[in-house]
């Protein structure tokens, strides 16, 4: 009797387990929705800025993101990150440049125009996303509003045109 | 959310059917014992099998086809580990033994009491926003991409944290799996239900170790409510929880080992240490130092029947897989482990009074901080209680706790930046293994100091 209750559910456990796993039959594009619907539950400005900016952005991992926001050194930085992989985004913190619990965004090669310029050059920069950094939307064409989407225009960029000029307002959103 | 706690377990009994295996041939452990460990080692023994599986064979383990595949046959496997293990099995429903004697009728309302808050304390957790940035930055984002590149091993190598081992990210990549999505609310619970089993095995395991029911109790009490911040991390989708579970509980078997001398819980400790490498990136230093300490502990007539070919081939056998593995891992990408960035310039001229001394004050006001850590008070007791009554056992852990503490002293002058250093940046989180540490010396303090075991003591 109890060898036969042991069968009669290890065969239910089997078909259940079976049924499920027949229904994790994942692809990469389920994955990517699933993730963005459902990563960031009570992370409301991340999850919001991610879900608008999706509608903008291709999300295709030949797209490279600069990603400008230096109110917390890095904390939405890696939040959209996450929730917009695989989107690929320009690493602005590593091992190599260690600079944790810090303002990033004062060291150098964020300080200037030109700098900027060099960086879109040199990493083939796509889009650039500003948020809430006042220092970093004045190097910005567009100053006075918060949040900014921008396309960078490689054609002004290799004419060596304005800062102003290579990038693209795309839309704002605060 | 019924639906989703009914899914998670079957993958809980895949999870002790794999730390099952090697546990086995280990006829002394207790039933709930033999349970928890089992989840505990399983938890990251699985991941690290997956891992080495795809290291070596390149096989796309979580594939839409191969993913469903894998986890019939774990599942079936599984069933059949249980079903090779009757007797062990059917020991978990048995008439309780002497040893488990009926837990008076207030311990039970403490404990649903206890349940109840620790169930509460989830439930809130999941519907909070993740804390920090470590979860996004490598937690969660290895995980993903871990699932979306099917399992990859190599995908997280161009990343700033590569160095980082891998072990808790394909823990929450193989829950996804299972669970069916990628959510921050899946990968929060995974840290639930490790602590959750530790405290089952760490039960059961002071109840081997002659310690009454109710002081049991009481050291899982003081393991969860002596700190403010240990149930806040078990809903953080962070790693740290899967490595205190881990390394405490190995640090258990060596009290055991140390209590009973038996070689068994030696090596029980060295597995749950060896894999405690494979979740936390200094996790090998700890381990050295912890298991080094305890061999200093060992009695003089045991050291003999360690000192021999058997023992230390099943030692290394049991320890040095993961190690090896992921050290392995790390020198074939040429990725250089968790080793400092500063010259040893910059080190000398923390020395100076000035530096240590504001180092030191952060470092004490996180550890003196009563109102987060009451823990710390059950510690100052147990170290003025050694002065006069000590054991083997108490002693490793007690001095122990020091050496981590030291350890941390030592990390942050020579390996974070001066800013982490002048802060003891994230030093709550990292006191949070010893927080158990500190419950189990306290108990063993107190329940051991019968005249029967003092008899056994020093």
């Amino acid at each position: 009797m109890k060898k036969g209750m042991m069968i009669a559910l290890t065969m239910v456990a089997v078909v259940w387990v079976g049924f499920r796993a027949l229904f994790s039959f994942f692809t990469v594009p389920t994955l990517i929705a699933a993730s963005l619907a459902q990563s960031v539950p009570a992370d409301h400005t991340d999850a919001t800025n991610a879900t608008i900016l999706r509608q903008y952005l291709p999300l295709s991992s030949k797209i490279t993101v600069m990603y400008l926001n230096g109110i917390d050194g890095g904390d939405n930085y890696y939040r959209t990150r996450y929730a917009l992989y695989p989107l690929h985004f320009i690493d602005y913190w590593s091992w190599q440049h260690p600079n944790a619990g810090g303002y990033v965004w004062n060291t150098p090669r964020f300080s200037t125009a030109k700098s900027l310029l060099h960086l879109f050059a040199k990493d083939h920069v796509d889009y650039v996303i500003a948020i809430r950094d006042p220092k970093m939307l004045s190097l910005l064409p567009y100053s006075h509003a918060f949040n900014y989407l921008f396309r960078v225009d490689h054609q002004a960029v290799n004419q060596n045109k304005p800062f102003a000029d290579t990038l693209i307002k795309v839309m704002s959103w605060s | 959310m019924v639906l989703s706690i009914f899914m998670w377990i079957p993958l809980i009994v895949i999870l002790i059917a794999t730390g099952w295996v090697p546990l086995r041939r280990f006829a002394h452990l207790y039933p709930l014992e033999r349970v928890g460990t089992s989840f505990v080692l399983g938890a990251t023994l699985l991941p690290f099998l997956f891992f080495l599986l795809r290291s070596l064979t390149h096989i796309a383990l979580f594939g839409s086809v191969s993913a469903s595949i894998l986890m019939i046959f774990l599942f079936l496997g599984s069933i059949l580990v249980f079903w090779f293990s009757k007797n062990q099995v059917y020991t978990l429903f048995v008439r309780p033994s002497r040893h488990h004697a009926k837990l008076p009728r207030i311990l039970w309302w403490i404990l649903i009491l206890c349940l109840f808050i620790f169930i509460g304390d989830v439930i809130y957790g999941l519907t909070q926003p993740i804390f920090g940035w470590d979860e996004y930055s490598f937690w969660l984002y290895a995980a993903k991409i871990i699932t979306i590149h099917h399992g990859s091993t190599t995908a997280m190598l161009k990343d700033a944290y590569n160095t980082y081992p891998l072990g808790f990210p394909y823990l929450i990549a193989i829950s996804y799996q299972w669970i069916g999505s990628i959510s921050v609310t899946t990968a929060k619970i995974v840290s639930a239900w490790l602590t959750l089993f530790m405290l089952i095995s760490l039960y059961s395991l002071l109840r081997r170790l002659g310690i009454s029911s109710l002081l049991s109790m009481l050291a899982l009490t003081i393991t969860v409510f002596g700190s403010q911040i240990f149930l806040w991390y078990n809903f953080l989708a962070f790693g740290e929880m899967a490595y205190v579970d881990t390394y405490v509980l190995g640090v258990f078997y060596l009290v055991a080992y140390l209590e009973q001398s038996t070689l068994a819980d030696l090596m029980i400790a060295g597995m749950l240490l060896g894999l405690s490498c494979f979740l936390r990136v200094d996790g090998i230093y700890i381990a050295f130092f912890t298991l080094v300490l305890a061999l200093f502990f060992t009695k003089t007539k045991v050291w003999k029947s360690l000192l021999t070919k058997k023992t230390i081939g099943s030692f290394v056998a049991y320890t040095l897989p993961p190690i090896l593995v992921w050290q392995a891992f790390l020198q074939v990408f040429h990725t250089h482990g968790w080793t400092t960035r500063i010259t040893v310039r910059e080190i000398t001229s923390r020395l100076a009074p000035h530096f240590l001394t504001t180092m030191l004050f952060a470092i004490w006001n996180t550890i003196s901080n009563v109102s987060i850590y009451p823990i710390m008070i059950a510690f100052a007791v147990l170290l003025l209680g050694q002065i006069f009554w000590r054991r083997r056992s108490t002693g490793f852990l007690t001095l122990l706790v020091v050496a981590q503490i030291s350890y941390l002293f030592v990390a942050y002058l020579t390996v974070f930046s001066a800013f982490e250093a002048l802060h003891a940046s994230s030093m709550d989180r990292y006191l949070l293994r010893i927080d158990p540490l500190i419950a189990v010396a306290f108990i063993l303090w107190i329940g051991l100091a019968s005249p029967r075991n003092q008899n056994d003591a020093k």
